[in-house]
């Protein structure tokens, strides 16, 4: 059971597949305040990850896996709720290819 | 041996019978792609394979075979006989160093210089290849892979920090990697986020949304919408490895330091920024870093840090940080990156490009656009514009309307800004605007239709229903698969014997019957021994049977050697000779099949060499001018039954007759009675022969009547019928399997014999009134013809039956298509026995086929009627 | 953690044989096919295969026919899959990716490319 739901909080477990996005974006859509924990997920998907960066629940700890903590605190920062505005700005000077 | 290279040789031996097989149909059906590509599979197959041990000569020689087959594949080459006979030789070389692998684990010693001749020998008939197909897309200059653009999608904070751990540990190439996973990739198992995990020493990276984020519940979680953008330290060659299945969604392109620089932020700057500019101009003509990055410093507490100058500001303190330590290449950025801000224009790298800065041509990194250039069409490019269509035609709530009209005409904006579209890009600048002024997205969305509609290549609904259509065939053409087992024959050998074995031991229990009713009087034990044997005799059967089947093999696995045979015999012979396998899947046992090899090949080469005449005598005959042979398999009974049959000359009656007087074999007296028929069974008599000269195709010695004796010496038996002028059939019959033989036991003079059941018509009494005696034979009517009766105690030597009786047991033997009666004393049972062949000094005894052990340990002799006779 | 379960597909019995020897070494639980009937069917039928690796050639249904055929199944609309090939296949890689294979392997496949490019689409191992 790689993603436990536990009333408003997700926990990630080792590896999180392609499989939990559905459960995953259901649970999301359903929480007024989500919050997922990190901690112990060895390996996660695209899928998952895309959904913590476009829905930003609350991340309760961010893994150990350097990769993953840097992508993430990286998206966090990028994509945090009060400072919405920014992620616009940063796209208007952005090129994209 | 190595169990992979034992694996490898049984399966490679398989293949290249095959190959061998399609080779030969191919030349009928020259034109077969089924064939061809069947042929190429089987070559491919085995080359794969080798590449798995160290055989370079079996590779070289096999790819070659490949590459030529390919180009027939491709209708490049036409495979006819000249390369036929090559790729047949081939064949015959890869088996004999199969053979050679299987004895010695390796190659022989001329095996590289045999296969290079042939390799070359192969190749030389591969023509040329029609344009170039192989161009390795990653040399080729991509479109757009001079645009790096796209990197200031990272943080200024990162790449300040990418900058400075750049220049620290110096090593290692500047690669920056553009990376937009295709939407759908995850349906092709990809995980993009895992894939930029493993690139190594990741100095720099953003990970975006490719465009806005959709609202929360129009998110499709299998759609990947992101955008990765890094710049890593490490071999291009390397990044380009791990990128290689998806060379389309990605770029990767080599960077100089100072192409990192890229300074952003909100216009403006004031008497402040003017003054630092002076300042900083001088003390950079005075090489003095140190007080540079000073009064950087001093000014970034002063201005506001969204302005772009402050960004300048940042940079030209990370640079001078570094060239201050051991960079003398970036004094010319420093300086661009001073004069920029004193002039109030953008910094522009190529400015400070005096020659000095090791790396790039500039054109690798311009940003520097002349106009608008038609694109080559990006497919990335184009999905971008119409993603961000798509999301102009979501509902949206007015509120959020003007927010989503901006983002669109930004990310476009940005779009065509990284491919030098300024055009496109004055024009969705135009179409934004008027979007926002009348509060609705379409002059904005109308803009973009027409562009992705110059951008898009016409593609054809029609190949999108083919390939739709094929793949639905795909699914409906799946059936079951057929499991099989491949087991080393010695083991069903084992098998077999020791069910043999447990037959013959269960003959024993009618013994012990008999012993228990006659020895200690019980007769009911005796019943119930013989209850018990019914039931193990009826298992044992069953389980015979059941081992009997796994040891049947389709004739077709003797078939496959004779189309090779008669191709090459035909070419040899200058006949045109068709050969027509029927039946291959009637199946026998293995030994017969082995058995029966030697026989058949005789009896095609005389077919060959004898029967099919030369093409201009076949026309003058009226006959099509190429021969059929024909060898057919087919189960009558317990037999099977080979047939070869020509259309050739067939056996001249007369002719046979004059090389038997010729000969004396017959006199004239015999000759004259002899019919047609009679006269052809000539051939099988010793010695004769007819061809008129011996050719290196029959040979010598090897006449008809060598050829029925091993067919006789297998259990077998042989017919042949002629007619002159159309052809000859030969007919093969063989017990369906030979491992177990029942015989029929006799007893005479006080003796077990055993008769093998085979050669057994029938059995019957004769009275005495019905036996005739003509001069010292004896004969007498069956069924209405005349049998001649001979008696088993002479045939024997042994003395003559002196007991009172008023008729005779006899037994109706079948030899080659004529009916004998032997007189026995008695008959007994039926059993099935495991015959094993006399050896030692008896063993030239002819009269004997063998021995076996009885159930009650007494030996059993086994009759070979057709000697005694 | 339970060992990842691979499928090896290839009408070759010395290919399956030395892929197996490679990765049964480094830990995966291995199932094999000699067939894209054989594999499809096992694939069916199967709870557990987290990756296939199969040979374009074979003999009804080749390599691209099956990743078609698996890509149909709920199980494997996620799962890695990588095609065999050789040098001279470039132009079956396109159409194989098309087809929803995430990669390629090139024959004769080095243990170490193997378990590396496992590694690389064979997340969590």
């Amino acid at each position: 059971m790689p993603i436990l739901y536990g009333g408003e909080i997700a926990q990630f477990l080792d590896v999180c597949a392609v499989d939990e996005a559905l459960d995953f974006i259901e649970w999301l859509r359903g929480q007024s305040r989500p919050k997922i924990d990190l901690e112990s997920c060895t390996h996660l998907h695209t899928a998952l990850f895309q959904l913590i960066v476009a829905m930003q629940p609350e991340i309760n700890s961010l893994p150990g896996n350097p990769f993953l903590f840097r992508c993430l605190s990286e998206a966090a920062r990028i994509y945090p709720p009060a400072q919405k505005c920014l992620v616009s700005e940063s796209v208007s000077r952005g090129g994209d290819s | 041996m190595n169990p992979l290279l034992t694996q490898f040789i049984t399966e490679a031996g398989d293949l290249v019978e095959s190959a061998d097989e399609n080779l030969l149909k191919l030349e009928r059906n020259p034109h077969d792609d089924d064939l061809i590509n069947a042929l190429f599979r089987a070559v491919h197959t085995i080359k794969g394979a080798a590449g798995l041990f160290d055989i370079p000569a079996f590779i070289r020689l096999v790819h070659a075979g490949e590459d030529l087959l390919v180009a027939a594949r491709d209708h490049r080459l036409l495979l006819d006989p000249a390369v036929t006979d090559l790729l047949l030789e081939a064949m015959d070389r890869i088996r004999d160093w199969l053979a050679a692998l299987g004895e010695t684990e390796r190659l022989p010693d001329d095996a590289f210089e045999i296969g290079r001749t042939l390799a070359d020998k192969l190749r030389a008939f591969i023509p040329p290849e029609n344009g170039p197909t192989s161009a390795i897309a990653s040399d080729a200059p991509g479109p757009g892979s001079d645009q790096i653009g796209w990197l200031i999608r990272i943080g200024e904070e990162q790449l300040l920090a990418a900058f400075s751990a750049a220049v620290a540990e110096n090593g290692g190439s500047l690669l920056a990697v553009s990376y937009v996973p295709d939407p759908q990739c995850f349906f092709n198992g990809e995980d993009p986020l895992h894939l930029v995990g493993m690139v190594p020493d990741i100095l720099a990276l953003h990970v975006g949304a490719n465009g806005d984020w959709l609202p929360s519940d129009l998110i499709d979680p299998y759609t990947c919408n992101l955008v990765f953008t890094l710049v890593c330290r490490a071999a291009r060659a390397e990044v380009e490895h791990l990128f290689r299945y998806v060379p389309d969604q990605v770029m990767i392109v080599p960077l100089s330091l100072d192409a990192l620089i890229l300074p952003r932020g909100r216009a403006d700057g004031g008497p402040v920024v003017d003054d630092f500019a002076v300042t900083a101009a001088r003390l950079c003509d005075r090489n003095d870093q140190a007080g540079l990055v000073q009064a950087a410093e001093a000014l970034l507490g002063l201005i506001d840090p969204g302005l772009y100058t402050a960004s300048i500001v940042r940079w030209i303190t990370a640079v001078a940080r570094v060239s201050a330590v051991a960079k003398p290449g970036l004094a010319g950025v420093l300086a661009e990156l001073v004069r920029s801000l004193a002039e109030h224009r953008p910094f522009d790298v190529n400015r400070s490009r005096s020659g000095t800065m090791p790396g790039l041509p500039p054109s690798a990194v311009s940003h520097h656009h002349t106009g608008f250039v038609a694109p080559t069409v990006d497919p990335l490019f184009l999905r971008i514009l119409q993603e961000q269509r798509n999301i102009l035609g979501l509902p949206c709530a007015s509120p959020e309307l003007a927010g989503r009209i901006a983002s669109v005409g930004r990310t476009v904006a940005c779009l065509f800004a990284s491919t030098g579209q300024d055009e496109a890009l004055a024009e969705v600048a135009a179409a934004s605007d008027s979007a926002l002024l009348i509060r609705s997205v379409q002059p904005l969305a109308q803009t973009l239709d027409a562009m992705i509609a110059v951008h898009t290549p016409s593609v054809a609904p029609a190949a999108v229903e083919v390939l739709a259509a094929a793949i639905a065939e795909g699914v409906t053409r799946e059936h079951g698969p057929t499991r099989t087992l491949r087991v080393d024959r010695s083991k069903i050998d084992l098998l077999m014997n020791l069910i043999g074995e447990l037959v013959v031991a269960k003959n024993s229990l009618p013994f012990l019957a008999r012993r228990a009713e006659e020895v200690h009087g019980s007769r009911e034990m005796a019943r119930e021994i013989k209850d018990q044997f019914a039931v193990v005799d009826r298992l044992a059967q069953e389980m015979q049977n059941a081992i009997m089947q796994v040891r049947m093999l389709p004739v077709a696995q003797m078939f496959q050697r004779f189309p090779r045979l008669v191709r090459d015999l035909a070419r040899k012979l200058g006949k045109q000779v068709d050969l027509v396998l029927e039946g291959e899947n009637t199946e026998a046992d293995k030994n017969v099949i082995e058995g029966l090899g030697d026989p058949l090949v005789h009896l095609i080469r005389n077919s060959l060499d004898h029967g099919i005449e030369p093409s201009d005598e076949r026309i003058a005959a009226g006959k099509p001018a190429t021969g059929t042979i024909r060898l057919a398999a087919c189960q009558e009974g317990d037999c099977v039954v080979i047939e070869i049959s020509d259309d050739g000359r067939g056996i001249d009656p007369q002719h046979m007759k004059a090389k038997a007087l010729e000969k004396r074999m017959v006199d004239v007296e015999k000759a004259a009675t002899l019919t047609d028929d009679e006269a052809v069974q000539l051939i099988f008599m010793p010695g004769f022969s007819t061809a008129a000269a011996i050719t290196d195709v029959s040979g010598r010695g090897v006449g008809m009547d060598v050829v029925r004796t091993a067919v006789e010496r297998e259990g077998g038996r042989l017919t042949l019928n002629s007619r002159c002028g159309l052809g000859t059939t030969c007919r093969l019959y063989l017990p369906l399997s030979m491992a177990v033989t029942r015989v029929m036991m006799v007893e005479t003079a006080g003796q077990l014999f055993g008769v093998p059941m085979e050669v057994i018509a029938e059995t019957v009494r004769v009275p005495f009134t019905a036996l005739r005696r003509i001069k010292a034979a004896e004969t007498t009517v069956l069924r209405g013809s005349i049998i001649p009766v001979l008696r088993l105690r002479r045939l024997l030597g042994l003395p003559d039956d002196d007991r009172e009786r008023d008729s005779e047991a006899v037994m109706v033997v079948r030899l080659s298509n004529q009916m004998v009666g032997v007189v026995i004393d008695q008959f007994r049972e039926g059993i099935d026995i495991i015959l094993k062949p006399l050896d030692g000094v008896v063993g030239n005894l002819s009269g004997y086929a063998g021995t076996a052990i009885l159930g009650d340990g007494r030996i059993l002799l086994v009759l070979n009627m057709r000697e005694i006779l | 953690m339970s060992a990842k379960t691979i499928m090896l597909v290839d009408d070759s019995p010395t290919m399956l044989m030395s892929l197996e020897g490679i990765l049964s070494k480094a830990g995966y639980g291995l199932m094999k096919a000699t067939s894209g009937e054989a594999a499809l069917e096992t694939a069916k039928g199967a709870k557990k295969i987290d990756m296939v690796i199969t040979d374009l050639y074979m003999g009804k249904m080749n390599g691209i026919q099956l990743i078609k055929a698996l890509r149909q199944l709920q199980n494997f609309r996620f799962a890695p899959i990588l095609m065999l090939t050789t040098e001279s296949q470039q132009d079956k890689r396109a159409e194989a990716k098309a087809s929803g294979a995430t990669g390629w392997l090139v024959k004769p496949v080095q243990p170490t490319d193997l378990l590396q490019v496992v590694r690389q689409v064979l997340p969590g191992t």
